[in-house]
């Protein structure tokens, strides 16, 4: 038992889940997916299917899933 | 039995029998006051019993995951584990400071040894891993070792308080094990981001110079620490960041030096994550006065004497988040605010410098897993 004299953190820890946001250079079109191994910032992936510039890795993070109301 | 209950000006009866009246009030009352303290003592090592538990069961995790980071692929694993168990207890011993004159090279040179006595270490025992997983090898042995020291500690003084009973340590070690508990679960949440080489919150600061960097030619400046030359309103930018995508921090102290000698720029500007308050929101941008960068001073201190020695302002832009934001993945909010930092440095740069001046933009922080 703990004396409740000084308090306690926080213990909801917020569950992520980590994105990869993909950008192409020059139109700017952002797709959102999972994060895959091997991601990284600004990481040259594949050809834009519009304009045939270059796909971007823009940003990495995490987010909090938000449960859906039934 | 008759109770009867009387609630007067200082007369509290339980029952009519005054005997048994003063076993049941004062009895305790007097047990209460000589083992007042026993008791309370007793509550907060079961308390911090468990809590020393958690720990030691984290410290065994972190020392698991380690041990399976960096035997993957690996034979000879006992070798390994035999190493990994002598790296856990590795210390560092600060440089005495009585006479504090000149203590910031010999705190350089002990933490310039540590780091490149790890990177070689770490290079002997697996002579055949790329610098991005070597990297993030030495990064989550370096979480294995902080989680050892934590552990440690807290066992240290729950021990000697329990040995000698001694209420006030127990109860100060208590009241800080909060504080402490946060960190070790910001250690845990970092160990598996560190380990998938994704961005830190902590990142943010090379992440909005990395990407200034892009599509510019990069010169190594110290170790670890990179630069590129770029135009920025006519101006030109010389923007220095770590060396990404491993997990690093590099030298800007060093960088910054020897880019204010050669190019003698007319305004710094850095940026890096800092601390928030409680009820500040995570990914605030701030600007600020003054070098932008944590860690033990050593850089801090080289950037604040050559931007001093040449009178150059130093601009800071910081990015707000908590301890755990800063050691794992980069959330939302922190990642998003890169715009909005590049806007205000496009604005300091208009506002206070003139066109052909020359400004260094340096982004402070560990970059792992962005790529300049």
């Amino acid at each position: 038992m703990s004396l409740p004299i000084m308090g306690a953190p926080d213990k909801k820890q917020k569950k992520l889940t980590v994105y990869t946001i993909e950008e192409c250079i020059n139109c700017k079109k952002p797709t959102k997916r999972e994060f895959k191994d091997g991601d990284l910032v600004h990481k040259i992936l594949d050809k834009c299917k519009d304009c045939d510039n270059n796909i971007m890795i823009s940003l990495i993070y995490g987010e909090e899933i938000k449960k859906k109301k039934n | 039995m008759d109770l009867i209950f009387i609630i007067g000006a200082g007369n509290a009866q339980i029952t009519s029998n005054p005997i048994i009246n003063l076993a049941i009030v004062y009895l305790p009352l007097a047990l209460l006051i000589l083992y007042g303290q026993k008791l309370q003592t007793w509550l907060i090592t079961n308390d911090l019993s468990k809590t020393v538990g958690r720990l030691k069961e984290m410290r065994d995790k972190s020392r698991q995951e380690t041990i399976d980071h960096i035997t993957e692929g690996i034979d000879n694993k006992e070798e390994t584990i035999k190493r990994l168990d002598s790296f856990l207890e590795y210390f560092t011993i600060m440089p005495v400071d009585l006479d504090p004159a000149g203590v910031i090279n010999k705190l350089d040179h002990i933490m310039t040894s540590r780091d490149m006595r790890m990177k070689s270490e770490i290079k002997q025992l697996f002579p055949d891993l790329d610098e991005l997983k070597a990297n993030s090898v030495e990064n989550v042995i370096e979480i294995a070792t902080s989680f050892n020291f934590v552990y440690k500690i807290v066992r240290h003084f729950y021990l000697v308080g329990k040995k000698t009973n001694n209420f006030i340590l127990l109860a100060q070690l208590q009241m800080i094990i909060p504080f402490l508990m946060l960190q070790a679960d910001a250690l845990n949440q970092a160990m598996t981001t560190f380990k998938k080489n994704q961005p830190v919150g902590d990142a943010i600061g090379p992440m909005i110079v990395g990407k200034l960097m892009l599509q510019h030619e990069k010169h190594d400046i110290a170790v670890d620490t990179v630069y590129a030359e770029s135009d920025i309103s006519g101006r030109k930018a010389i923007l220095v960041t770590a060396k990404g995508p491993a997990g690093t921090v590099g030298q800007p102290g060093n960088a910054v030096q020897e880019l204010i000698q050669k190019e003698n720029p007319s305004l710094l500007i850095m940026i890096d994550a800092a601390l928030r308050l409680e009820g500040e929101k995570t990914g605030e941008v701030a600007e600020g006065i003054g070098a932008a960068i944590g860690g033990i001073g050593v850089d801090k201190f080289k950037i604040e004497e050559a931007a001093t020695n040449n009178n150059i302002p130093v601009y800071a832009i910081v990015i707000k988040q908590t301890l755990v934001e800063a050691i794992s993945i980069m959330t939302k909010d922190i990642a998003e605010s890169v715009d909005s930092v590049h806007d205000i440095i496009n604005r300091i740069i208009d506002e206070r410098t003139k066109p052909n001046d020359k400004v260094i933009i340096v982004g402070v922080g560990n970059t792992i897993g962005v790529i300049q």
